[in-house]
């Protein structure tokens, strides 16, 4: 499995924890992304994911104007979305020290 | 969103929307699709950079996009026929059949006038509707040929309107 399989996996943890610290945009998500190298294929990712989260309703949406004049569509975490977020986080942790675990067990067996 | 489009981009949108087409989507599902393409598209060039730098193929993007949110777009191959529409089928073409062969016994054979007496004709409305065996050959195809007409139009009907509430 490619990094960008693994990436795929936990995207939609990523795009809430972006969330949570500010409101923020399809475009602007993904570039806040790959400031962390977490490289998407390309925008197939990142447009659905959100669409997810909507439906959801993890995030509330809001259409702006821009300083451009243009309409710019914002997504807002929301309590639900939190809580949601507050719970992948722990059963990412876990299985992340579960599979640590694991691996060391296994190198020291080598 | 009322943006000017290079052909470049126009010919990829092209291309999504007929890959989501050939997929079965919903036109709804396209137009949503194509407006997130545009937002894309928008954000790009205000950050002054190629739209085409993040975008994959029109197939790669349709088969990450379907994976991702989830999308149950019906591959062309594996379109099944709702069960449902057989038995619609069979009972549209059963009585299409039924109904063709006693309206034709009435109006074009003998069989039912008080006057006509065969000794040697055994009335039968699925296969035997008149003493004449060219005549009943081809009153039966006429009803063959009603049934599998009137039952097509039915189940094509209902099967667009189930698509178009869907």
């Amino acid at each position: 499995m490619n990094k960008t399989s693994l990436l795929k996996g936990h995207l939609e943890m990523c795009v809430l924890s972006i969330l949570k610290k500010h409101k923020s945009y399809g475009y602007e998500i993904m570039k806040e992304l790959e400031k962390y190298d977490l490289k998407l294929k390309g925008v197939s990712s990142i447009y659905p994911i959100l669409t997810k989260l909507k439906d959801q309703r993890w995030v509330d949406v809001s259409s702006e104007i821009t300083d451009s004049g243009k309409a710019r569509i914002y997504y807002t975490i929301n309590h639900q979305g939190e809580k949601h977020l507050e719970n992948i986080m722990k059963e990412w942790k876990e299985l992340q020290t579960n599979i640590k675990a694991l691996l060391i067990y296994n190198e020291e067996e080598l | 969103m009322g943006m000017e489009l290079t052909e470049k981009e126009k010919m990829y949108l092209d291309d999504i929307s007929r890959e989501l087409i050939t997929r079965k989507a919903k036109k709804e599902q396209v137009l949503f699709i194509k407006q997130q393409l545009l937002e894309h598209i928008e954000e790009s060039r205000l950050h002054g950079i190629d739209p085409f730098d993040d975008l994959e193929t029109p197939a790669e993007f349709v088969t990450e996009y379907c994976e991702l949110n989830e999308v149950q777009f019906v591959s062309p191959q594996k379109a099944s026929f709702p069960k449902s529409y057989y038995f619609i089928g069979l009972f549209s073409f059963t009585v299409t059949y039924l109904l063709s062969q006693l309206i034709l016994t009435m109006c074009l054979t003998q069989t039912f006038s008080p006057a006509y007496q065969h000794t040697n004709f055994n009335y039968n409305l699925l296969y035997s509707i008149s003493d004449n065996l060219w005549w009943n050959s081809m009153l039966i195809s006429i009803s063959l040929i009603s049934a599998a007409a009137i039952t097509s139009l039915t189940v094509l009907s209902i099967y667009r309107k189930g698509k178009f509430i869907s």
